[in-house]
């Protein structure tokens, strides 16, 4: 909300202030505690994702914090199709390559956040799903 | 994201339907449709 109608209707802010609402940016993954699955916080670590599921994972956020949820906002309503754009964005970038899982067609595919093809898991196709829904 | 509908329109049909194609698929079905479905330049609607 606050990056929609901010630039307009902000005017000034206080002198030495720091700002007591965390703003939310592209890729931002939340640090409150139990808001998300606890292995993404810096405290934690998870015998299950590696160095590799958390670029994944951040990429993942910004295309759809960027790309994504600004037409899902417009397009709820109106209860439209995403349009052929986004959804050719979607493929180049590698979401819809990644959420069929690994296998011998994602050979040569560019895949978000820099995975290769091999190193590609059932894990980094649950991240996908994950992002996708929540 | 918190647009369920949308969601489910942004390439559901294909998650559900192409895993077939790609497990039990002639070659030849698969080197005509499936680079052309992951690269989004072909959509694969689910009625």
């Amino acid at each position: 909300m606050l990056e929609k109608y901010g630039p307009k209707y902000i005017i000034g802010t206080i002198e030495g202030e720091k700002a007591a609402t965390i703003t939310r940016n592209a890729g931002h993954l939340s640090q409150v505690p139990y808001a998300e699955a606890s292995a993404w916080q810096p405290a934690y670590r998870s015998p299950y994702y590696t160095d590799s599921h958390k670029k994944f994972k951040v990429a993942l956020r910004t295309f759809f914090d960027q790309v994504v949820i600004p037409e899902a906002r417009e397009n709820d309503k109106e209860g439209d199709y995403p349009s052929a754009d986004v959804y050719q964005k979607s493929g180049e970038f590698g979401l819809l390559a990644s959420r069929i899982g690994p296998g011998a067609w994602l050979k040569g595919r560019n895949l978000p956040g820099g995975v290769k093809a091999e190193e590609f898991d059932y894990f980094h196709e649950l991240i996908a799903h994950e992002e996708m829904v929540l | 994201m918190g647009y369920p509908g949308y969601c489910d329109g942004l390439a559901c049909g294909m998650v559900i339907g192409l895993p077939p194609l790609l497990h039990f698929g002639k070659l030849e079905l698969q080197k005509r449709f499936v680079p052309d479905i992951l690269a989004g330049r072909k959509r694969y609607h689910y009625i």
